[in-house]
């Protein structure tokens, strides 16, 4: 029953910004649905309204137009104090991982947070250590400062901060986008089995069809604040019917081994 | 005759630590050279040594011979000369490389008038053909503009345009498209590729992303720890690497494919690049490989024929004939 | 599989240490302000006469092995004069600076963090503030109040609100425009909570660099304003006071002024290179983080 439910919802929602001369359309009129235990990637470049679609679904910003619903009930337009429970249960981690984590904060205290302002219960100094132990890190870490780590660390880190209230959705922003491309294929390994070890639902955006494919089961592309295909991943890979989703897979460049480059 | 010969180059921080540790490399008139390594490597520096671009904190010793002239023993006049005109670069991010306050057809103008003697209104107008060259829209109307009224590949097209403007004989570019979207990306890539071929120029092009090197470039250059570990054609070195490194990157770009992507888990490099000063002695890389032994505790030399060199002491292919050690 | 961390933790604060003592201004600053607070804390149990002991056989007498600094009209002694005074100076600039941030701290985040209607209010107060002259606003309240070392330090004060209105704001809109505090909201922090726990910590060090800033031009200002007879009276001894004094006596004992001169210059010049030199080593890591 509750599986009809979706567990992350947008419903018809539109965001516009007001700069000093203009309004921008970040989104407009975007319905996606996300089912428990769904692996979602959002696809979209630059000005696709990715990101706007992030902080909607984590309210942390107002739609213009529409609700974002968390299984069947309205949290957009919420008071803060409303969605101390919604806060719990959906998570967000951002692309660049030195600047989503404070600098001044030790992992300690960077890991801590999230129980602390939302009074998870249990042992503080435990969790953080089986946070830590959940991204591979290792329990000293905590002492440390964000810049005494790689770029790959502190995404682990921030990860790990995002599943210290042992969320259900975990919403990722582009977290990848920032790491070389060894440090990737670590984050995305973590993700997978993260995402398979506690259950989670993963909505994950990013402007990289690649990784997409890898770790996403269905895929929704976004170009310029319009949804313009959902389906399947394996789907949209073969057939992509939308123009656009044609022109992102072409545009990714391959490795192409098999010829030498004629000039 | 070599166009560009790079020769025992190494940069090192205040208080002597190597953060690029006798590098050589060789790019041949008209060739495309790409030079691969994560973050951290050496990659870039090497670039900025080459255009003698380090900061003043930062100092390089070795030699660059442009043709016959070692451009170390140069006068910073020459350097000058040379820069912009006969070298030029692209940089990562063209919001930094540009003048925020200066129209762009003048920056583009620029170079033209340092370099060719250009007047005012000739340089003007070969900036608005520059511009209209990479593609731009109206270039007469983007050469009035700004470039915070630019979007991010057309700031990439007029860096571009200012790199061919005095017809270079190198252009490097340094993650020339790492920082745009996969579209404009491809587009960038694709003038580039034109522009290159049209000018006859040599291309250094740096990126951490071997599908765009395997599209662009002849050869591949594999830089770790501020070393050399691997250079040779490209064709072999993205079939059959012989250094560790360059297979695990390979292997891990094969991997998140878009068109056939693998299940499970990912091949990745266990740990991460260390930050300079904390790569262990020896080969740089042995921490992280998975085909180390205690003879990685010297420093392998790069070794190989004419074409295709490892410094590894078990590579994976051995390039040499009649020497293998596996 | 293995994790290397970067950097050992220790190396961090070694390595700030070493950052500071490097930085001239930081150690030259530092020092010169050391000097003066050590002044002002020796004068409280000791000066080589009491500041305001007269003797009338010994006016204006040239400096000696008995007055190093000499002694002014009525015989007091200058330098115990001029170490005394550097209790005034540095407690016009400990208050002005504390009721300058007091306001003017609070009032910038309130800009900051709302927004909106709120901030133009608080913004355009302060740029009225600013724009009234620092001097008059002195001369209505010591005419108010009377004229004394509270009401100098009260005018200075207010006249630099506005300097910690700005300076506030634009650094804690950089911070709240960051990442991390968009992951505090998204896990519930609420807007004081992350002003304590995420602003205030990211914008400490310019906050207190713009105060040592403004330390040694409350030092100046409030020396002007005894000067002016709007501030400490006398026989209090204070720098400003003891120039004026010095002044009328110009042609018998030029070195009179000379002396409190001298002070009020160290005093300044300490607490802007302090102030530099906190502004430098804060650059100077964020560059080395970015």
């Amino acid at each position: 029953m509750s599986s009809l439910v979706p567990v992350l919802e947008a419903r018809g929602v539109s965001k516009s910004y007001r700069s000093r001369h203009r309004s921008v359309q970040a989104l407009d009129g975007v319905s996606l649905a996300v089912p428990a235990g769904a692996t979602l990637g959002v696809v979209g470049e630059s000005g696709s309204g990715k990101s706007t679609l992030a902080r909607l679904l984590l309210a942390l910003d107002q739609p213009t137009e529409g609700t974002v619903l968390y299984r069947g009930a309205q949290v957009s337009g919420r008071r803060e104090r409303e969605l101390v429970e919604f806060r719990r249960r959906v998570q967000i981690v951002f692309q660049d991982p030195m600047s989503s984590l404070d600098p001044r904060m030790r992992v300690y205290d960077l890991l801590a947070e999230p129980l602390r302002a939302l009074a998870v219960p249990g042992d503080q100094g435990e969790r953080v250590a089986e946070l830590l132990a959940s991204v591979e890190l290792p329990a000293d870490a905590a002492r440390r400062y964000p810049h005494q780590f790689s770029g790959g660390q502190r995404q682990r880190i921030a990860i790990a901060r995002a599943l210290g209230p042992s969320p259900e959705v975990l919403v990722a922003d582009e977290p990848v986008s920032a790491l070389d491309v060894s440090v990737r294929a670590q984050i995305l390994n973590l993700l997978a089995s993260l995402v398979r070890d506690f259950n989670l639902t993963l909505v994950f955006i990013s402007h990289d069809m690649a990784v997409v494919r890898h770790l996403c089961r269905s895929v929704a592309v976004l170009y310029r604040g319009h949804l313009v295909e959902t389906g399947p991943t394996h789907q949209i890979y073969r057939s992509p019917q939308h123009e656009y989703t044609r022109e992102l897979l072409a545009a990714v460049p391959r490795v192409r081994t098999e010829r030498v480059r004629a000039h | 005759m070599t166009l560009l010969s790079v020769r025992d180059l190494t940069v090192s921080a205040p208080g002597g630590l190597a953060l690029v540790d006798g590098v050589s490399l060789d790019i041949e008139k008209g060739e495309r050279v790409g030079l691969i390594g994560e973050s951290g490597s050496g990659k870039s520096l090497t670039a900025l040594a080459v255009m003698g671009l380090l900061g003043e904190e930062l100092k390089a010793t070795g030699h660059v011979f442009f043709g016959n002239e070692d451009l170390f023993a140069a006068s910073e006049r020459r350097r000058c000369q040379l820069r912009g005109d006969a070298i030029s670069m692209i940089f990562q991010e063209p919001m930094m490389a540009l003048n925020p306050t200066m129209r762009v057809g003048k920056q583009v103008g620029e170079t033209l008038r340092i370099h060719r003697g250009l007047g005012r209104r000739a340089a003007a107008r070969a900036a608005v053909d520059l511009l209209g060259r990479v593609e731009l829209p109206d270039p007469q109307r983007c050469a009035m503009m700004y470039p915070h009224e630019l979007s991010g590949g057309q700031r990439q097209r007029v860096m571009m345009a200012i790199a061919i403007s005095c017809d270079p004989d190198v252009v490097l570019a340094d993650e020339p498209t790492t920082a745009l979207d996969v579209t404009v990306q491809r587009r960038v890539l694709e003038l580039l590729d034109r522009l290159v071929a049209e000018e006859h120029c040599a291309l250094l092009l740096i990126t951490h992303d071997l599908a765009v090197v395997s599209e662009m470039c002849d050869r591949v250059v594999t830089m770790y720890g501020g070393r050399v570990v691997e250079v040779g054609p490209a064709a072999r070195m993205l079939t059959s690497p012989a250094h560790p490194y360059t297979e695990a990157l390979l292997e891990t770009s094969l991997a998140v494919s878009v068109d056939a992507p693998s299940d499970g888990v990912l091949p990745a490099i266990a740990g991460s690049v260390p930050a300079a000063g904390a790569f262990p002695t020896g080969c740089p890389f042995r921490d992280r490989c998975p085909r180390r032994t205690e003879a990685c505790e010297v420093t392998p030399p790069l070794a190989g024929d004419g074409t295709h060199a490892v410094a590894c002491w078990w590579p994976i292919a051995q390039p040499v004939a009649g020497t293998s050690t596996r | 599989m293995t994790v290397v961390v970067v950097e050992a933790a220790g190396a961090r604060s070694r390595a700030g240490l070493w950052r500071w003592a490097r930085n001239p201004s930081a150690v030259v600053g530092g020092t010169l302000v050391g000097l003066v607070v050590l002044t002002a804390l020796v004068s409280l149990v000791w000066t080589p006469y009491p500041p305001l002991a007269v003797d009338p056989s010994h006016t204006l007498a040239r400096p000696s092995w008995a007055h190093l600094f000499g002694t002014d009209e009525y015989g007091r002694d200058v330098l115990s004069r001029v170490m005394a005074g550097s209790r005034i100076s540095l407690y016009a600039g400990v208050v002005s600076v504390l009721v300058a941030t007091a306001v003017g701290v609070p009032a910038g985040l309130l800009a900051a963090e709302r927004g909106g209607i709120p901030a133009q209010v608080v913004l355009r107060l302060s740029d009225i503030l600013y724009a009234f002259p620092a001097l008059l606003a002195a001369i209505t309240l010591s005419a108010a109040l009377g004229a004394s070392t509270t009401t100098a330090m009260l005018a200075i004060g207010i006249a630099f609100i506005p300097v910690f209105v700005r300076v506030t704001r634009s650094n804690a809109l950089v911070v709240l425009g960051s990442d991390y505090v968009l992951a505090a909201r998204a896990y519930g922090r609420r807007p004081l909570a992350i002003l304590r726990r995420h602003v205030l910590p990211n914008i400490a060090t310019t906050v207190i660099a713009q105060m040592s800033l403004l330390f040694s031009l409350a030092i100046l200002a409030e020396a002007g304003l005894d000067y002016l007879g709007l501030g400490t009276t006398p026989p209090t001894a204070s720098w400003g006071n003891m120039i004026e004094t010095g002044q009328t006596y110009l042609s018998q004992d030029p070195l009179l002024s000379v002396w409190p001169g001298i002070a009020i210059f160290v005093a300044v010049l300490g607490f802007t290179l302090l102030g530099e030199g906190i502004a430098e080593l804060r650059n100077a890591r964020l560059g080395r983080s970015a």
